[in-house]
This record gives C-alpha cells, sequence and structure tokens, in this order.
C-alpha cells in the first residue's frame, strides 16, 4: 500500500551548514523535490532520457509513473537518515556543488533497493537533482534486487 | 537565435566536455546563471536496464552557448 505521508514543514532550518560526506545532508528535513523531476523526467517512460530510469524503477520496485508521490515520499522519509557519500565539484563558474546520498527505497513490490539521488544546496536546504537506482553491483541481493 | 536550454530539456553537447564527445546528448537537470548541469544519457546498462556508472558521473556543468535544445522540456515541467 502506498504512504503517503507528508514531509514535515516544520523542521528549523540550521544556517551555515555544509554538507559533509558521512554526514546527512544539512536541513535533510526540509529537502525539496520538484515533482516535475518525478513526472517528467525520472519516473517518465515517454522522456527521451528518463525513460530507460523509468523502467528500471518499474522492473526493480514496481514504482511506476503514477507512483510518483510514493517515490517523492519514500527518498525524503529516508534522506534525513543516510549519510553523504559523494561530492562534485563544479567545473564551471557559478556553478555549485552536487551532492549524493544513497536512499533505500522499499518499492511497491515487497523488495527494496538503493537508489542514488543527487542533491544541490539552495538557501540552506537540499533540492533533488536527479535520481536513479543504483548500479547492479551496489545493490545488496538480500534486500531483494537480483 | 537559439532558445536557451532549460530544466528538462533534452540537449547536445556542441563541443567535447569532459570524457564525452561533442554531440552526445543528456537532459538538463539544474541551471546555473552561465551554465547548466547535464545528466548525460548513459548506453553503458546491464541487460536488464540497471545503470553501470554512478550518477555524479553523469553530470557535468556545459555553458549554455554550447548546448544545442533537441527536445524542450514539457510545458508543465517549468
Amino acid at each position: 500500500m502506498p504512504r503517503f505521508r507528508r514531509h514535515s514543514r516544520y523542521a528549523l532550518i540550521v544556517p551555515g551548514s555544509q554538507p559533509c560526506i558521512g554526514e546527512p545532508l544539512p536541513n535533510a528535513s526540509l529537502a525539496v523535490i520538484p515533482h516535475q523531476k518525478l513526472v517528467d523526467y525520472v519516473l517518465d517512460p515517454t522522456h527521451h532520457h528518463g525513460g530507460p530510469k523509468a523502467h528500471v524503477f518499474a522492473a526493480a520496485l514496481a514504482i511506476e509513473h503514477s507512483d510518483w508521490r510514493y517515490l517523492h515520499d519514500a527518498i525524503l522519509d529516508e534522506l534525513p537518515n543516510r549519510p553523504v557519500t559523494g561530492a562534485r565539484e563544479p567545473s564551471r563558474p557559478r556553478a555549485v556543488r552536487t551532492w549524493e546520498v544513497r536512499v533505500l527505497i522499499e518499492g511497491l513490490n515487497d523488495r527494496a533497493a538503493w537508489v542514488i539521488t543527487s542533491w544541490r544546496m539552495v538557501d540552506e536546504h537540499p533540492v533533488l537533482v536527479s535520481a536513479r537506482v543504483a548500479q547492479k553491483g551496489r545493490q545488496d541481493p538480500r534486500r531483494g534486487v537480483r | 537565435m537559439a532558445r536557451r536550454a532549460h530544466e528538462l530539456d533534452v540537449v547536445s553537447l556542441r563541443k567535447p566536455v569532459g570524457r564525452f564527445p561533442a554531440g552526445t546528448s543528456g537532459t538538463v537537470v539544474a541551471e546555473d546563471p552561465e551554465s547548466a548541469l547535464v545528466e548525460i544519457a548513459t548506453d553503458d546498462q546491464t541487460t536488464d536496464g540497471f545503470p553501470t556508472r554512478d550518477l555524479l558521473d553523469d553530470l557535468v556543468d556545459v555553458p549554455y552557448e554550447d548546448l544545442e535544445v533537441l527536445q524542450p522540456a514539457r510545458a508543465t515541467a517549468r
């Protein structure tokens, strides 16, 4: 059964915090996922490039386009509990760092899979850049993805 | 004059960027003042569609003038 728990919007922003590898993103409980990112890209089977992502979400976790809110809430629920696992330095002027967090998503098929998410800090809170199911070699077969 | 790329547009690189040659396509996933963050479309997948590369490896900053918009994002995406 999909969960539709509302993400808390009442946490206090911790000003001036910088992400650190090994720790959760600052203000992770205030993270934002623009719904278009999921609806029109990550879970859109018709998108020229998002399509392959969407097929893997469907195959691995039974999460389909219409389940975007489930994925939205599942990522936001997990984010405060997971550490930053990577960072990407910008290569252009006035561009900003991108941070990677791996979140374990329970699918709608009683399976679970690691999903790689990338984030930018905007006005002191994380905003989702992109997401994809992690490579098969970085999944835990005991958790369902084989 | 060509339209500037915006978030979720499908784009093509006019010039090589890092290890990605000109002509490589991807999707704009964030906008900065002078460049776009582009997620390169990876063809490197296992037979069941799983990617073989990390997400951060497929992100590149590209000046707007070095991007050609192949397919604008849906109107609902902006």
